[in-house]
C-alpha cells in the first residue's frame, strides 16, 4: 500500500500520539497501534512514524538525555570508544598488563547501545570488531558446548583441585584471570544440555559429574571465606608478636603493644561510622590484612575506600590513624599506581613474597631459642614447620582450607595461631 | 615424655609431612586368648586360604586393617590407620596423626600399599564405613589414590577387599552359635573367648583425641594430660585388626 494510505489510516492514531507527546509520555498501546499499522501495510514502525511525521520523545538515561527511537550507529560507536579508549585497547591487544572492562559491564552501562548493536547491526561482536578489530575475541567468554573437550576440561579441574587451586564458581567467576573465568563458562555451557538441574545447582552438579569429585568439595561452604580471613589475621598477629619479641620486626611496623579482634582498641571512626581495623599496633598504627579470596583492594572502588578509611579515620581515642600497613596473604598485589598512592599517604604494603621469608625466619628462631617456652602450648603442635606450611597454604592454596572436610584442621590452625600469639605477648610482658 | 616415647613408636618424615608410626609384634601386645588362637591356627596353606577366599594371591599380601576417626560422619578426620599382617610374622602397625595436620601424611603413606596388586585387604564393615571414610579423607586432603583420576578406594581395591562382617554373617558355623549381634567384640568373645578389659569404646575416641589436642573437654574445662587414653586408642585399633586376623583364621578352617 502507499504512503498516502498509511497517512490516511494513521491520522487518528497520530492525533492520540501527539496528545500523549504533549503530556510527556507515549502509552504502550499507542506504540502497538502504530506498529500494527506498519505491519498491515508492510512498513516498519520507524517508517510509519516518519510518514505520519511524529516526533520522538526525549528520555533521560544514565548516559544523558537521548531520544526514543533506534540508536544510530554513531551513538553505538561513541559509547564503545568512550567505554574502551583507543589507548587502553592498544595496550591490551599488545599484551601489556592492563585490565579492560568486560562485555557484561558494557551491556549494563550502555544498555540501549548494546541492544541496538545486537538487534539492528548484526550482533554486538560484529560491531565491536568493526571498531576495534580482535578485541571481541579477547573479551568474549562465550563457549558453545560442542567446542568443549570434556576430558580435557575434567583433567584441568582435577589438576587444579589436587594442586590446591580453586574450582568453586565464586572463585573462578570473580577471578581477574580470563582463562579462569572461561572455565566457569565452559562448565555452564555443558550444564545447559541438562536443563532439569535447577539453575543455581548447575555448576556444582555438572562439575561433579565431569570430574567425579564430590559436590561438597566443589561448592564453597558458607562463611568459609570469613574463617580464612580470620586465620590470615591471626597468623599476622602471631608473626608481629614473635618478631617483636625476637627483634626482627620489619621497619614498617612499630614495636609496641598489639591489639586484635573487634574491640574498642581496634575501633576507629570514619565519616561518622564505626569501623574496625584488623590489628592495631601501639597508639596509632592500623594493620589491614587481606587473605586468600577475600575482597581485594585492587579494584579501583574498593581501593579508594581503603585509602580514605585508613588515612582519614580517627581512633576512638581520638588519635589519627597513621602509617597503615596493608598485608597480603595472597597471590596478587595492588598495581604500581595503587602502591604509589599508598606511599603518598604514608602507607606501606607487604605482600606474600616479602612476608613469608620473614615468617619462616621467625619460626626458625622460635624453634631454636624458645623451645621450652612453647612446650606446653595447647592445642598441641609437634612440628613448627606446620605453621610455616600453613602460611603458604592460606596464601597460595587457600582452596584447600576452604574444603568442608578440612574444617577441623582450620579451626585447630586458628586456635594454634592465637595460642602462640598469646604466649609471645606473655613473654614480652615479662621481658 | 613425648607421645612417641609413651607409645614406643617413631616419627617418620614423609612427602606429605611427619607421622607417628607404632609397630609391634603381637607378643608384645598381650591379647592372650586371641593371640593364642591365632598362633595355633595360622598355619594355613595357600590352597586352604584360596578355598575360602579365592582372590588371595600370596600369604604375605594379607592385610587386616581398621580406621579410627573423630566420629561416624565421612567428613570427620581420620586419626589412625592400623593394619596387621599375618605372614610371615604377626606384626601390627599403627599410623597415628598426632594432630590434625598429620592426617594428610597418614593417608598419603597408605597409597603405595593400596595399589600393590598382591595385597588383599580385610576389614570389618569396611564396605559401609572404612573405605568411604578413607576415600573421602583422601579427596579432602588432596591425595590421589591412583593415577586414574578421582577414584574411591572401593574402585581401586575392587575384588582385593573382603568385608569380614559380611563373611561372618554368611558363615553357617557362626550363625549356629546364635549370637545376639555380629559386632566385632561379640564375635571375638564367642570365637576366641576373649574379653576386652579396659578397652576404650569407639564412641569416645573422637572426644579423647580432641581432649589430647586441645587440653580441654567439650565444655571448655581443662583436662589433665590424657596421653594414656591415646595409648588405649592405639591399643584398641590394633586389637580390632588382630581380631580380624583371628576371624580370618577361623573362617579358613570352618564353614
Amino acid at each position: 500500500m502507499t504512503e498516502k494510505e498509511v497517512e490516511k489510516q494513521g491520522r487518528e492514531i497520530a492525533e492520540i500520539y501527539m496528545k500523549e507527546f504533549r503530556e510527556g509520555r507515549i502509552q504502550r498501546k499507542t506504540w502497538y497501534k502504530l506498529a500494527y499499522l506498519g505491519r498491515k501495510f508492510g512498513k516498519n514502525l520507524p517508517k510509519v512514524r516518519e510518514i505520519l511525521n511524529l516526533p520522538l520523545l526525549l528520555k533521560k538515561t544514565k548516559n544523558g538525555t537521548v531520544s526514543q527511537g533506534p540508536v544510530a550507529f554513531e551513538d553505538i560507536d561513541k559509547a564503545i570508544r568512550t567505554y574502551w579508549s583507543q589507548k587502553d585497547v592498544d595496550a591490551f591487544l599488545n599484551g601489556e598488563d592492563i585490565t579492560l572492562k568486560n562485555l557484561t559491564s558494557f551491556s549494563k552501562n550502555h544498555e540501549r547501545e548494546y541492544n541496538a548493536a545486537r538487534k539492528r547491526h548484526g550482533g554486538f561482536g560484529k560491531v565491536l570488531e568493526s571498531i576495534y578489530p580482535s578485541l571481541y575475541n579477547q573479551l568474549s567468554l562465550r563457549v558453545l558446548p560442542n567446542e568443549i573437550d570434556e576430558k580435557e576440561l575434567a583433567d584441568i579441574f582435577i589438576k587444579r583441585y589436587y594442586s590446591g587451586l580453586p574450582i568453586s564458581y565464586s572463585a573462578l567467576h570473580n577471578s581477574k584471570d580470563r582463562e579462569e573465568r572461561m572455565l566457569v563458562n565452559k562448565v555452564l555451557a555443558l550444564s545447559r544440555r541438562n536443563s532439569i538441574i535447577p539453575r543455581d545447582e548447575r555448576y556444582v552438579k555438572t562439575l561433579a559429574k565431569l570430574t567425579n569429585l564430590p559436590k561438597e568439595v566443589i561448592a564453597t561452604p558458607p562463611r568459609k571465606t570469613t574463617q580464612i580471613g580470620f586465620l590470615g589475621e591471626e597468623l599476622t598477629h602471631f608473626f608481629l608478636e614473635w618478631a617483636s619479641l625476637i627483634g626482627n620486626l620489619p621497619d614498617c611496623f612499630t614495636n609496641a603493644d598489639i591489639y586484635s579482634g573487634r574491640s574498642n582498641a581496634t575501633k576507629f571512626i570514619f565519616l561518622g561510622d564505626n569501623k574496625y581495623s584488623d590489628l592495631r599496633i601501639g597508639d596509632s598504627q592500623p594493620i589491614e590484612v587481606k587473605t586468600g579470596y577475600s575482597k581485594s583492594t585492587t579494584s579501583q572502588k574498593e581501593f579508594k575506600i581503603f585509602l580514605d578509611k585508613y588515612s582519614q579515620g580517627v581512633w576512638e581515642t581520638s588519635e589519627p590513624l597513621e602509617n597503615c600497613v596493608l598485608v597480603y596473604h595472597r597471590r596478587d598485589t595492588p598495581d604500581k599506581s595503587q602502591l604509589a598512592e599508598m606511599n603518598n599517604r604514608g602507607m606501606s604494603f607487604m605482600g606474600f613474597s616479602d612476608f613469608h621469608p620473614l615468617f619462616r625466619e621467625t619460626v626458625e628462631e622460635i624453634k631454636l631459642s624458645y623451645a621450652n617456652e612453647i612446650e606446653d602450648i595447647k592445642p598441641r603442635i609437634h612440628s613448627l614447620d606446620y605453621i610455616v606450611e600453613l602460611h603458604e597454604e592460606v596464601s597460595l592454596r587457600t582452596a584447600v582450607l576452604m574444603r568442608s572436610g578440612i574444617h577441623d584442621r582450620l579451626r585447630y590452625s586458628r586456635e594454634l595461631a592465637r595460642a602462640f600469639a598469646k604466649r609471645a605477648q606473655e613473654l614480652r610482658n615479662v621481658s | 615424655m613425648s607421645l612417641e616415647e609413651i607409645l614406643g613408636g617413631r616419627v617418620e618424615k614423609t612427602e606429605h609431612g611427619e607421622l607417628l608410626i607404632v609397630e609391634k609384634p603381637v607378643e608384645e601386645l598381650g591379647f592372650n586368648g586371641l593371640t593364642t588362637y591365632i598362633q595355633e591356627n595360622r598355619e594355613l596353606t595357600l590352597n586352604q586360604i584360596k578355598k575360602r577366599f579365592p582372590q588371595v594371591r600370596t600369604k604375605k599380601g594379607l592385610v587386616f586393617f581398621d580406621v579410627e576417626s573423630c566420629g561416624f560422619g565421612r567428613s570427620n578426620p581420620a586419626i589412625a590407620i592400623i593394619y596387621t599382617r599375618l605372614y610371615p610374622e604377626i606384626v601390627s602397625k599403627c599410623l597415628f596423626a598426632r594432630n590434625y595436620s598429620e592426617e594428610e601424611a597418614m593417608i598419603g603413606s597408605c597409597v603405595g600399599g593400596v595399589n600393590r596388586e598382591d595385597n588383599i585387604f580385610f576389614s570389618y564393615n569396611g564396605l559401609s564405613f572404612d573405605l568411604d571414610l578413607l576415600s573421602n579423607r583422601a579427596i579432602q586432603n588432596g591425595i590421589m589414590l591412583n593415577s586414574s583420576g578421582v577414584t574411591t578406594l572401593k574402585q581401586v581395591l575392587s575384588k582385593r577387599h573382603i568385608d569380614l562382617y559380611q563373611e561372618v554373617m554368611k558363615s553357617p558355623s557362626i550363625r549356629k552359635k546364635g549370637l545376639l549381634n555380629y559386632k566385632l567384640k561379640t564375635v571375638e568373645g564367642e570365637l576366641f573367648n576373649h574379653v576386652r578389659l579396659g578397652d576404650i569404646s569407639g564412641k569416645r575416641i573422637g572426644e579423647e583425641y580432641r581432649k589430647y589436642i586441645y587440653g580441654r573437654d567439650i565444655k571448655g574445662n581443662p583436662v589433665e594430660d590424657n596421653t594414656e587414653q591415646i595409648k588405649r586408642i592405639v591399643r584398641h585399633g590394633i586389637l580390632d585388626t588382630i581380631s580380624l586376623a583371628g576371624i580370618f583364621c577361623y573362617l579358613c578352617r570352618n564353614k
